[in-house]
């Protein structure tokens, strides 16, 4: 296969959208600080104001004395505006067409990892994933071995193993139906069929019954090529499983961090940095498609940005699959075995996972050494090192009765107790900041825009402005803002009672926003604590009583000792993301409550 | 002192030339390699890369030894600083943009009486230390799914990556650029043929192996031999 892959530079995307956003005031502060540094300090400032300046194109050497910046603040003409708010709606307005929706996440991964000698290309996503699926992966269904309850093989009358066909998802009958009524004879092939597939396939999701969009009816590999095309992430856990299988019929890599030296970490193939961090995340732009429309209730409102789960036996046998060098339908079958035996040991491990055995005990042990055992030792190993029991869910039958059943093997030790705990730290912290401030409180959502106020009406300078450059862009601005604010605050709806205004306000300030609070380390996300990280850090400032720059309020947050990204780092989430429209969101509204 | 730099199939202007360069320096007390990858849109980017090669030999000379002591950040943003004001100097005298001359910049330096080297990358090049018959990535090519950071890039001294380690048990670097690299690993995987030849610093057979291949991308790589030199190129 030719590369094709060619140097291309980056888009300065984010020094941008800084740039905009410093003043001759944010230079004059930096300038007081390095005069009253002290001279281990000064480098590091040397090098904020020599950023700074590049943000606006300034040629500027770090490594000269104090008075060569004096002066160079002093030649330059320096930006000024007056109010933070506008310019920052202004600055997000302008940019965020350029995040990506969970559908253009999937079609860039797919069109890095997908074999172009396959010509798929010009098919619609979803039909290029169900291609692939069908290819290598064999419509996501093998051939295995029957056992009895007692775990014994099943033999036929002339002793060879009985063998049943496992469909992990359903649907191969009605593709290879449809196919040959496109092709007008029998389909005699996996290629056959997918010569003669279009995107028409995809019309039956719009009349089917719920039953029939499940896993096991008649069109589930249908609804999970469609489900994976748009972003849609099915509640429950099963989503983990489905990027699973779709990293090994993409052929993916997993990158081991520990022991191995000859790696490298290969960012256009890799699962967690393009499935898990990329893709698998609480993309806001989701809400700009009519991904989620319908019943949300079945997806996922916040995935829990947790990437691979190092604690979950299951996934680990996924990573070590995708990592095995054998044919990609044989990784599924040999995968979804091992993992059904493990499953289902009668003398389990029962290891209790406590909350002392962090994540982290579990990334450490996971060396190259355990993902190179044989399929049969490193069995053994998860057997003996996991927990593979699966946790048990209520639920009520259609009969209306109350039964347990065991949930899936992904959602074996699933919770995020680190994070909780960081998540409570944090909340106590600011509590500890000022005495006033309590979670409850916490639900002023948004600082730049008063997004209880866009419900009446959008009146001001900058909406009016949008509204006569571009009203279709500032109707999808403004739902993006609803989204983002919907995970950090409250809106205030007013509305005819008996209450008075105060005593409306004060109700309203002591609902608690669902972010903030989170009672089980079950329900942890990576949103919840990036909320809980801005409830804490404008307390801070506000305690403090600081002159930050937007590049300072940036350095905090990214700060890998001090900042989000400790914490995020800590918990095992990914750090800030300047592709996460939610993340520089949150980080633009604690610039602007840090400048009231 | 070890080296390969062929021409990939493709580039923006169809013209075949070669937007990789490298450069190298061996004395008594120290020893170093570089290596800048031209971005492939850059019309004058070889120009680039060789100025980006120029700079940092002077700012190696100039930096000496005190380069295993500063601050990494220090180190980044003042070589790209100059590298920058050459670039512009040239963009000025074709009336072009300086991202025209913009390339990728990797170099390590070797000091023999410290017993250590200096290795610094910016971009998506792959540096490579090997000896006692294995070998180690030093520092990997940074992400470049949304483009490459390169020597124009706005703060791209925050993107560097740049560390000292010893010698010990080092016998050679090896400097890649990503055309180079692409074609030794199977995604993240380094290929057999091609690890077996690398652990035995058999660069001729390396050589081979990559020419063999199917190109697109500008293929380089440099090395310097800590020990002996076994390769002609």
């Amino acid at each position: 296969m030719v590369n094709e892959r060619l140097t291309v530079k980056m888009k300065d995307k984010r020094e941008n959208m800084l740039a905009s956003m410093l003043t001759g005031e944010d230079f004059e502060m930096k300038l007081e600080q390095l005069k009253e540094a002290a001279p281990s300090a000064k480098p590091s400032i040397r090098a904020e104001l020599m950023r700074m300046f590049a943000c606006l194109k300034i040629p500027c050497d770090s490594m000269r004395e104090d008075e060569y910046f004096e002066e160079l603040v002093d030649t330059t003409v320096l930006p000024s505006f007056d109010d933070i708010e506008t310019k920052i709606l202004e600055t997000l307005f302008a940019n965020f067409d350029d995040y990506p929706t969970p559908e253009q996440s999937m079609l860039r991964i797919v069109d890095r990892v997908c074999d172009k000698s396959d010509n798929w290309q010009d098919g619609t996503l979803r039909l290029r994933i169900l291609k692939q699926f069908i290819k290598y992966g064999n419509y996501l269904t093998y051939t295995a071995d029957v056992y009895d309850n007692d775990g014994n093989i099943v033999l036929k009358k002339n002793g060879k193993p009985k063998q049943s066909k496992v469909c992990i998802y359903n649907g191969q009958k009605y593709i290879v139906e449809y196919a040959e009524g496109k092709k007008g004879a029998d389909a005699n092939s996996n290629d056959d069929v997918i010569n003669n597939i279009d995107d028409d396939i995809f019309a039956v999701l719009e009349t089917a019954t719920k039953a029939q969009k499940q896993p096991e009816g008649k069109y589930g590999l249908l609804r999970l090529c469609d489900d994976l095309a748009c972003g849609r992430f099915k509640a429950g856990g099963s989503i983990k499983r489905d990027l699973y299988l779709f990293a090994i019929v993409y052929n993916m890599s997993f990158y081991c961090e520990n022991g191995n030296m000859e790696q490298i970490l290969d960012y256009e193939t890799d699962i967690q940095k393009n499935l898990f961090e990329d893709y698998y995340s609480n993309n806001l732009m989701r809400y700009l498609t009519n991904a989620y429309s319908g019943n949300i209730t079945a997806y996922e409102i916040d995935p829990s940005g947790q990437g691979i789960n190092y604690k979950n036996f299951a996934e680990m046998v996924y990573v070590y699959y995708l990592s095995k060098d054998m044919k990609r339908s044989m990784k599924i079958k040999n995968a979804e075995e091992m993992i059904k035996r493990l499953s289902s040991l009668t003398n389990k491990n029962t290891l209790n996972v406590s909350r002392n055995m962090a994540t982290r005990y579990f990334t450490s042990k996971m060396t190259q050494e355990v993902f190179d055992l044989s399929e049969d030792d490193f069995e053994r190993y998860i057997a003996e090192n996991y927990d593979c029991s699966l946790e048990l869910e209520d639920y009520v039958d259609s009969k209306g009765e109350q039964k347990q059943r065991a949930k899936s093997s992904m959602q074996t030790q699933s919770s995020s107790y680190t994070a909780f705990r960081l998540y409570n730290k944090l909340i106590r912290d600011m509590e500890h900041f000022d005495l006033s401030v309590k979670r409850e409180n916490c639900n002023y959502g948004l600082w730049f825009a008063d997004v209880s106020g866009l419900k009446k009406g959008m009146n001001g300078e900058f909406f009016e402005n949008a509204r006569r450059k571009d009203p279709e862009k500032l109707d999808k601005f403004v739902k993006l803002l609803f989204a983002i604010n919907s995970y950090l605050g409250n809106v205030f709806i007013e509305q005819e009672n008996k209450q008075t205004v105060n005593e409306e306000h004060r109700e309203v300030s002591s609902r608690p926003v669902s972010t903030m609070n989170i009672q089980s380390p079950q329900f942890m996300t990576r949103t919840a604590l990036i909320t809980a990280y801005y409830y804490y850090y404008n307390a801070k400032i506000e305690n403090e009583n600081r002159y930050k720059s937007l590049v300072d309020v940036y350095n905090d947050y990214t700060n890998p000792m001090s900042g989000l990204n400790a914490y995020l780092e800590m918990a095992h989430y990914q750090p800030v993301n300047d592709k996460n429209i939610f993340d520089i969101a949150v980080i633009f509204s604690s610039y602007a409550a840090s400048h009231i | 002192m070890n080296y390969m730099s062929e021409a990939g199939k493709h580039h923006s202007y169809d013209n075949a030339q070669n937007q990789d360069y490298v450069l190298y320096e061996k004395n008594n007390n120290t020893s170093y390699i570089i290596l800048a990858d031209g971005v492939s849109s850059g019309k004058y980017s070889a120009d680039g890369a060789r100025i980006a090669c120029d700079i940092t030999k002077e700012f190696l000379k100039a930096t000496g030894e005190t380069i295993f002591d500063r601050n990494s950040y220090e180190i980044a943003g003042s070589l790209l600083s100059d590298i920058n004001v050459a670039l512009k100097c040239e963009a000025e005298k074709r009336k072009a943009d300086i991202d025209e001359y913009a390339s990728t910049i990797a170099f390590a330096v070797i000091d023999y009486n410290r017993n250590e080297i200096y290795y610094f990358s910016l971009g998506d090049s792959l540096i490579i230390v090997s000896g006692n018959e294995s070998f180690t990535v030093l520092s990997m090519p940074s992400d470049s799914r949304e483009g490459c950071c390169v020597t124009t890039t706005l703060n791209g001294y925050m993107h560097s990556n740049s560390g000292v380690i010893s010698t010990d048990d080092i016998n050679s670097v090896v400097i890649c650029s990503d055309g180079a690299w692409h074609l030794m690993y199977n995604r993240n995987k380094i290929d057999p043929a091609v690890r077996e030849v690398l652990i035995k610093q058999d660069y001729n057979s390396l050589f081979k192996l990559l020419t063999d291949k199917e190109r697109v991308d500008d293929c380089s790589i440099i090395s310097m031999d800590l020990v002996g030199s076994s390769f002609k190129s």
